[in-house]
């Protein structure tokens, strides 16, 4: 059920398919709305504004992004961190390469504060000196949803005469986040998406919540073996990096988890 | 309890937030940015 939730999401939130033949880019009124998780606004197939990019735009403008952090906050203080559980297109990618049979290990704990500081450092402090969107430049999801395709399928030659430092430089970016994601469960929301680092923070205090019944609960571990996150449920429900996925609560079997208000 | 009305209340915040930014045009700009290719975002510049 998840997985279908994500891929239509996918599907929605890059629907503009004309782009693909047509080439251009999707310029219409739902680029108003900001799709509530990672999603590169200024790629062609992309139908919705991305709040990263938003939030640096009037960042980089010395501007409060009102309508942004409106955005994420009333999507947090309702669900916390679930959108990036549901409907990321980044978050689904990354779930699918820690399919790829591999070595496997866990993310060292302080990498989890990271995202913390790229959202202070680089979505925030060089974006208001500089005016330019920093983050955007390093993201690996532009480079996977517009910049690899239009450059492969670029019949002029036009963006392919602009490639330089900076598009190997993501590039090699976007190696690092592959391996990391094949070896360490979803290793970017974990460690940089600056919409995690938002959100994560709305996860104590949210709407809705997961409760456990210790009474219940063997502390068996299964939770975390199958939480994308790899958070362990038992011991805390409402962790910073828990993206409400459920998975848990279907997989726990002792049934000792729910969600609820 | 305690937790579902700050809950509300941080949404209600938020909520206004999103009011405020609409009446200073901030979606507008957000449509006028979103609309443009961005090639820096593809690495390409």
């Amino acid at each position: 059920m998840k997985r279908i939730i994500q891929i239509l999401a996918t599907f929605i939130v890059n629907g503009y398919f004309p782009a693909i033949y047509k080439g251009g880019i999707y310029q219409g009124p739902m680029k108003r709305v900001c799709w509530p998780v990672l999603n590169c606004w200024g790629c062609p197939t992309a139908m919705y504004g991305c709040p990263a990019g938003g939030l640096q735009h009037f960042i980089g403008l010395q501007l409060i992004p009102w309508a942004v952090l409106g955005i994420l906050g009333t999507v947090g203080a309702a669900v916390g961190r679930m959108a990036c559980g549901w409907i990321c297109p980044f978050g689904l990618f990354q779930d699918l390469l820690f399919k790829i049979r591999s070595f496997k290990m866990r993310m060292p704990v302080f990498f989890k504060f990271f995202k913390y500081a790229v959202l202070v450092i680089v979505a925030g402090l060089v974006v208001y000196k500089v005016g330019e969107p920093w983050f955007c430049k390093l993201c690996p999801d532009g480079l996977l949803i517009a910049g690899f395709p239009l450059v492969l399928f670029d019949k002029t030659g036009d963006l392919r005469a602009l490639i330089g430092w900076h598009y190997y430089m993501k590039i090699g970016i976007f190696i690092f986040i592959i391996l990391a994601s094949i070896t360490m469960k979803r290793f970017f929301c974990r460690s940089m998406c600056i919409i995690g680092a938002v959100y994560s923070v709305f996860n104590r205090f949210s709407f809705t919540k997961l409760r456990l019944n210790k009474d219940k609960c063997r502390e068996c571990g299964s939770c975390q073996n199958v939480c994308p996150m790899d958070v362990p449920v038992y011991k805390q429900q409402n962790h910073i990096d828990c993206i409400r996925c459920l998975d848990c609560v279907y997989k726990c079997p002792s049934k000792a988890l729910k969600y609820g208000i | 309890m305690k937790r579902i009305i700050f809950a509300i209340i941080l949404a209600i915040i938020f909520v206004a937030s999103i009011i405020y930014g609409g009446k200073l045009d901030q979606f507008t700009e957000i449509e006028s940015t979103g609309s443009v290719m961005c090639l820096s975002c593809m690495g390409i510049e």
